[in-house]
C-alpha cells in the first residue's frame, strides 16, 4: 500500500531541482501540465460530441460530469442548457448555480449573463460588477452594458466619459449599437469633445451594419449638413432604409415628405 | 565638365563608403532585435508575475499542506517510509515555495558585488553618449549605454565584458587612423554587429521555446475563447487545497482517535 502512494507522488527528479532555475520553470511546467490535463478532459469532449450530434440530454449528462469536476466551459454551457431547458429540464436555480461558477472562474461569457441575470432582478451594483469583469475581458456585449450602466448610473456614479470609454472599445469591435450610442455621444459632446463629423463617421458604421436608429440620424444629419456636406438623395436613403425597419420617426419623417418624393 | 572629375570618387573612399553603410544597416537590424526582444522579456516578465502571485502561491500551499499530511502521518504509522515520505514531501514544498516566492525576493536582494560595479564604470565611461565624436556615433553609443544598463541590472558580467572587449579592440586603431585603418575598424564593428545579432536570435529562440513562453501562448488562445486559463487553473487548486484541508483534519483526529 505503501508503495503505491509513492509512485503516486510526483518527484521533481533530484538533478533538476538544484537551481533555482530550474526550479522555478518546474513550477511552471507543472501549471501547463495541470491546464491541459484540465482541458483535455474527456467528458466535455463526450458532450461537445453529443450536442453536435444531436442529442442534448446526453450531452447534459456529459457536460454535468465535467462540470462536477471543475471544468470552466462545461460549467458555462450546462448552465445555458439549464436556462433553455435543453436535454434536461428547465431550471433557473441550477442555471443560475453553475454561471455563477464558471463566471468565478473567468468565464466571460458567463460573467455576462449573470450580470444580465442581476440586472433583471434589478440588483445594479452586481449587475455592474460582473458586467466590468467580462468587459475587461474584451466582450463586446459587455463592454456596450457596461457604457449604458455608466450612462444611466446603474450601479455605479454617472460617467459620460468612462461611457464614451467602453462604448468605444465596443464599437471598435463594429458593435453598431455601441457606434451609434458613441455617435450620440459627439453629436451632444456628452464626455468627448463634441464633433458633428465623428457623430456622422460612427453613425455610418452603425447604419451600415443595419442600426435603424443611426440610420435614421445619419439621414438627418444629411439633410441639414451636419458633419457631413448636405446631400439630399443620401438622406433620403438612410431615412427609408430606417423605415423600412420600421423605425416611428422615420416613417413619419417620410410622411412630411410625401409632397417631394412621391 | 569639370564637376563630373570631381564626384568621380577613389576606389578607396568608395569601398569605405559601401562599408560604412553596411555597418549603419547591421546596427539598424541589431537595434531592430534588440527592441523586440526586450518586448518579448518584459511581456512573458509581467506573465510570469501574474502566474506566481495568483498559481504560484496556491501550488505552494497545497505541497504545504500535503507536507504537513505526510508528517502527521510519521506520527500515526511510525515507520520508516512513512518518515521517508514526509521528508521528501517537505523538500518538494520547499522548493516549490522558493520558485514560488522567487520574485518577491529577488526584488530586495539585488546588491551587484563590487567587480560588476567597477566593469560597469569602466565600460559606461568609455561608451557615454557624451563622449561621441558625431552624431551617429552618439545615437549608437545611446543604444551601448542602454544594453549596458540591462546588463548591469541583470548582474550580467559577460555582456558587460564584451562591450568593454568591442570598445578596446576598435579603439586601438583610433590614434592615426589612415583609410586602410579606417577599413579594418569598420569591418570590426560590422563583425562585432553580426555577432550580436546571432547572439539575439539564439535568446529569442531559447525564450520562445520556454515552458513560460507556451503557457503564455495557451493562455492567449483560451482568452480569445474568453476564457481566463490561470483563474481556471487557481480555481481547480483551490479546491485541491481544500480537499487537502480535509484530509489533513482526518489525519488529525485519527492521531486523537489513538491517542499518539
Amino acid at each position: 500500500m505503501e508503495d503505491k502512494a509513492q509512485t503516486g507522488l510526483l518527484h521533481i527528479p533530484p538533478g533538476a531541482a538544484l537551481s533555482l532555475h530550474s526550479t522555478h520553470s518546474s513550477i511552471i511546467a507543472r501549471g501547463r501540465r495541470d491546464a491541459a490535463n484540465a482541458a483535455s478532459n474527456p467528458h466535455y469532449r463526450q458532450g461537445v460530441s453529443d450536442y453536435n450530434a444531436g442529442s442534448f440530454s446526453g450531452a447534459a449528462a456529459s457536460f454535468q460530469l465535467a462540470a462536477d469536476q471543475g471544468h470552466a466551459e462545461s460549467q458555462y454551457i450546462l448552465s445555458t442548457m439549464y436556462d433553455a431547458g435543453q436535454g434536461l429540464p428547465q431550471d433557473d436555480h441550477q442555471a443560475n448555480y453553475w454561471e455563477r461558477k464558471a463566471a468565478e472562474q473567468g468565464h466571460a461569457y458567463a460573467q455576462a449573463n449573470l450580470s444580465f441575470r442581476y440586472y433583471a432582478a434589478s440588483n445594479f451594483p452586481e449587475a455592474f460588477a460582473w458586467c466590468q469583469r467580462a468587459a475587461h475581458s474584451n466582450l463586446a456585449w459587455a463592454q456596450y452594458n457596461l457604457g449604458l450602466m455608466y450612462r444611466k448610473a446603474e450601479g455605479v456614479e454617472q460617467s459620460n466619459a468612462e461611457a464614451a470609454h467602453w462604448y468605444r472599445l465596443a464599437a471598435n469591435q463594429n458593435f453598431p449599437e455601441a457606434q451609434q450610442k458613441l455617435a450620440d455621444l459627439y453629436y451632444f459632446g456628452h464626455g468627448v469633445p463634441r464633433s458633428y463629423t465623428q457623430a456622422a463617421a460612427w453613425y455610418r458604421k452603425a447604419a451600415e451594419h443595419g442600426n435603424a436608429e443611426a440610420q435614421f440620424q445619419l439621414g438627418h444629419l444629411y439633410a441639414i449638413g451636419q458633419g457631413v456636406e448636405h446631400d439630399y438623395i443620401q438622406s433620403r436613403h438612410w431615412i427609408r432604409q430606417a423605415a423600412l425597419q420600421g423605425h416611428e420617426e422615420a416613417l413619419r419623417e417620410l410622411k412630411r415628405r410625401e409632397y417631394r418624393d412621391p | 565638365m569639370p564637376a563630373e572629375i570631381i564626384l568621380q570618387q577613389t576606389p578607396d573612399a568608395e569601398g569605405l563608403l559601401r562599408k560604412r553603410e553596411q555597418l549603419a544597416a547591421a546596427r539598424a537590424t541589431l537595434a531592430e532585435r534588440e527592441s523586440e526582444l526586450a518586448e518579448i522579456r518584459a511581456q512573458l516578465k509581467t506573465f510570469e508575475g501574474r502566474y506566481l502571485r495568483q498559481v504560484g502561491v496556491l501550488y505552494a500551499e497545497l505541497d504545504d499542506l500535503e507536507a504537513r499530511i505526510a508528517e502527521r502521518e510519521v506520527d500515526l504509522y511510525d515507520s520508516d517510509s512513512a518518515r521517508r515520505r514526509a521528508e521528501e514531501a517537505r523538500q518538494r514544498a520547499q522548493e516549490t515555495h522558493d520558485a514560488a516566492f522567487r520574485e518577491a525576493h529577488e526584488a530586495e536582494e539585488f546588491d551587484p558585488p563590487p567587480s560588476l560595479k567597477t566593469l560597469f564604470r569602466d565600460v559606461a565611461k568609455r561608451i557615454h553618449p557624451d563622449f561621441a565624436r558625431d552624431n551617429d556615433e552618439q545615437k549608437y553609443f545611446t543604444l551601448l549605454m542602454a544594453r549596458a544598463n540591462q546588463a548591469y541590472s541583470r548582474g550580467d558580467a559577460e555582456t558587460l565584458q564584451r562591450l568593454l572587449d568591442d570598445h578596446l579592440e576598435i579603439n586601438g586603431f583610433v590614434a592615426d587612423e589612415g583609410a586602410a585603418a579606417q577599413r579594418l575598424r569598420i569591418t570590426r564593428q560590422i563583425q562585432h554587429a553580426q555577432r550580436d545579432i546571432a547572439r539575439l536570435d539564439v535568446e529569442r529562440h531559447a525564450l520562445l521555446g520556454s515552458e513560460l513562453a507556451q503557457l503564455h501562448l495557451e493562455a492567449e488562445a483560451s482568452a480569445r475563447e474568453h476564457r481566463d486559463l490561470l483563474t481556471e487553473l487557481a480555481t481547480s487548486l483551490r479546491e485541491q487545497i481544500a480537499d487537502a484541508g480535509r484530509r489533513f483534519e482526518f489525519v488529525d483526529r485519527q492521531i486523537d482517535a489513538h491517542g499518539r
